[in-house]
């Protein structure tokens, strides 16, 4: 019995992953062990189910045992998946994934119930780190790497760096060849996510309705929430571009997104103008991008490779739904169709 | 905790020279599965075509960025009509209602150029110009309920306006072959139907309305007559959309109807609940039906999860929302959905 798929295992479920109908599925369960793996609609469906059964769980066991606490759920949870893992082989299946998970988070949230704060951020961060390890998902390093940074108990701007900190850690292991695909694809999320977090822990009242920090009469420890992003996206994007990863091209991209929204009062322009402006500026950016590497440069391209994904036609189609005005205007009294809504869409919700 | 590979494994991968530009540099190792691609090849079950291509793209020697740029599309579509939507709200007095009207009808008019130059010339459109072209439709959209708003055009009627933009938008989608386009009609066709509320609501209270239940049923079912009408007619290759778009709002239909509260209960059983879960189950049964006679693993996953949803919570609203029994009625109903799904994914991905 194997306590979870090989090196090898894993690079063969990787690529018949990648490959999709492409390959033949006989030939790839041989060599990867008859792990029970499945797709990513597939698996966001049994993680749902996963956590209404493990919510369940733990219910159950807090109230048939009388002054049980959630360690007792939480146990019952990890020994679920567990079974799901070592008896049926299931992994990267969503359903073992939010069962393991949550067991470990329940017996977090006791700690932290127990000891305090301190003592049970220490316990979540080990909780996301023992995940990670047992379950190989790229999620699990992120959450434990925010409760690691949780655990010092630091000012904002220090705990923003930790996070940068450990975004360019990541960075730099990615440069390394690794034998496992979950190992990279965990260092990548970290990649993503991490600076992204150190940018709202370091501006902790930034918000849509936040004023914003005057960068003209700002201190030098100021300008580094917004220099930290940007100082990272480009370091990420040079990166990125060179290895040909999409990781630190994505998170360069969010980093500027970071500064950008940041340094919103630099320019002393409206809100609608700064929208208007900064949103034409990146489409024809886009626009002239998308021309240039019509013909690879070096290899990189504007062109899909292969066919399109089901995942990101539907993405682009529901993104194209969401930002369609289909309120109601406030003007004469409804008929019978809707009723109340904002109108102008996109986002905007103006009333007249 | 990264595993390094070894020499011998290295020793497989290949020393490449980009083909697309001699004389440039070789990308920094990172992580491949290059080994497996070329067992798989000589093992001849991967076919030469995709053999080729998935080699490219591990040894990096071609790199796609078309996903990143269509983000940076789609964000800088958001920016752009956020912006329009908060100047048409701030500026109205010192613009003027018509200047305003006509200057953003001007505007999403000229969107729409680069796309009909590209169908009069029988080029393929790039994703810019498909992403301006969306633009141009949602600055229409806003426009003509901005004049609705102050022109009162259509009076009593003013619901009509979504009707006209989502016939407009779906004239648009078919000229110019724009599933995105297509995405905006189906949008405006879901507001004139009084559907507001995005799926993060599915679960307000105000959601499940026998109403709004209503409405989406019959929103979802035109869609589907819509969707016949297109396949017979002019097959576009629409249908995807049209199919996830009615799925969705049929399922979200049923289950706000599962959870909602009878406004006039007769006795014992609520009315309401249980047409919810007559109607999620039979739509449920329709949706796995068709996964698994389009192969189409999406639908088996909405159709076990919207039904376990839909079915907690007629099963909570039966025992009265007993600890006890809501658990325990929660826990079975997440299993066999768990074990229902599980079965489809096997049978969808065994017979190919």
């Amino acid at each position: 019995m194997s306590f979870r798929p090989t090196p090898e295992e894993e690079r063969w479920l990787s690529a018949a992953r990648q490959l999709g109908p492409h390959v033949h599925a006989d030939f790839v369960a041989e060599r990867s062990g008859d792990w029970r793996t499945a797709g990513l609609l597939s698996r966001c469906g049994f993680f749902v189910l996963g956590l209404i059964a493990a919510a369940a769980i733990a219910a159950l066991s807090s109230l048939l045992i009388t002054g049980s606490d959630l360690v007792l759920g939480g146990l019952l949870c990890i020994g679920a998946a567990e079974i799901l893992i070592l008896d049926r082989r299931f992994f990267w299946s969503g359903i073992e994934e939010a069962l393991e998970a949550t067991g470990l988070a329940l017996m977090g949230f006791q700690c932290w119930e127990r000891f305090g704060s301190r003592a049970g951020a220490i316990c979540c961060t080990v909780a996301f780190a023992l995940a990670a390890w047992r379950l190989l998902n790229p999620l699990f390093p992120v959450l434990a790497a925010l409760w690691f940074v949780w655990t010092f108990d630091a000012s904002h701007l220090q705990s923003g760096l930790l996070c940068f900190a450990v975004a360019l850690g990541a960075l730099g292991a990615g440069a390394r060849q690794i034998r496992r695909p979950s190992y990279d694809r965990m260092l990548d999320y970290l990649v993503v996510a991490m600076p992204v977090a150190g940018y709202l822990w370091s501006e902790p009242s930034s918000g849509w309705d936040a004023a914003g920090t005057d960068y003209w009469h700002a201190t030098l420890s100021a300008w580094l929430v917004p220099i930290c992003p940007l100082a990272f996206a480009a370091i990420a994007l040079f990166t990125g571009t060179r290895r040909r990863t999409r990781a630190p091209i994505l998170a360069g991209m969010l980093c500027v997104a970071c500064g950008a929204y940041e340094l919103r009062r630099l320019s002393g322009l409206s809100l609608e103008a700064r929208l208007i402006i900064w949103g034409s500026l990146l489409l024809l950016t886009s626009a002239f991008l998308e021309r240039y590497l019509r013909v690879p440069r070096r290899g990189i391209t504007s062109r899909p490779i292969g066919d399109d994904a089901v995942e990101t036609n539907l993405l682009s189609a529901a993104g194209a739904a969401a930002l369609t005005p289909h309120g109601s205007p406030t003007g004469p009294s409804p008929s019978i169709e809707g009723r109340g809504g904002g109108f102008a869409g996109g986002g905007a919700s103006g009333k007249f | 905790m990264v595993e390094r590979t070894g020499r011998r494994h290295a020793d497989r991968f290949r020393p490449f020279q980009c083909p697309l530009k001699p004389g440039c540099h070789a990308v920094p190792a990172v992580h491949s599965i290059e080994a497996e691609l070329l067992e798989l090849r000589d093992a001849g079950v991967l076919e030469e075509s995709a053999a080729a291509r998935a080699l490219a793209v591990e040894r990096r020697e071609i790199f796609s960025v078309a996903t990143e740029l269509q983000v940076a599309l789609y964000g800088s579509v958001a920016l752009v009509i956020a912006g329009v939507g908060i100047l048409v709200k701030e500026h109205l007095d010192r613009i003027g209602p018509l200047t305003l009207t006509l200057v953003l009808a001007l505007i999403g008019a000229a969107c729409y150029v680069p796309a009909i130059r590209r169908r009069k010339l029988h080029a393929p459109r790039s994703s810019a110009s498909d992403y301006l072209l969306l633009l141009g439709a949602l600055i229409l959209s806003a426009d003509l309920g901005f004049a609705e708003v102050q022109f009162h055009l259509l009076g009593r009627d003013w619901s009509r306006h979504l009707l006209i933009l989502a016939v407009a938008h779906a004239i648009t989608a078919y000229a110019l072959d724009s599933r995105l386009v297509l995405s905006a009609a189906l949008a405006s066709l879901a507001g004139w139907f009084g559907i507001q509320r995005g799926p993060w609501n599915g679960l307000d209270w105000h959601f499940a309305t026998p109403e709004l239940g209503l409405r989406a049923m019959a929103c979802a079912l035109g869609t589907l007559g819509w969707r016949e009408f297109d396949r017979h007619a002019r097959d576009r290759g629409f249908s995807e959309v049209f199919e996830h778009f009615a799925a969705h709002l049929a399922f979200w239909g049923a289950v706000g109807w599962c959870w909602g509260n009878d406004p006039r209960p007769t006795g014992m059983i609520e009315l309401l609940p249980l047409a919810g879960v007559v109607s999620v189950l039979t739509l449920a049964a329709a949706s796995i039906g068709w996964a698994l006679h389009s192969r189409k693993e999406a639908f088996a996953v909405y159709g076990v999860v919207y039904a376990a949803v839909g079915s907690s919570g007629v099963a909570a609203k039966l025992s009265g929302y007993h600890p006890l029994s809501s658990a325990v009625a929660l826990l079975l109903i997440a299993l066999m959905a768990a074990a229902a799904l599980r079965r489809l994914h096997d049978a969808l991905k065994s017979n190919p």
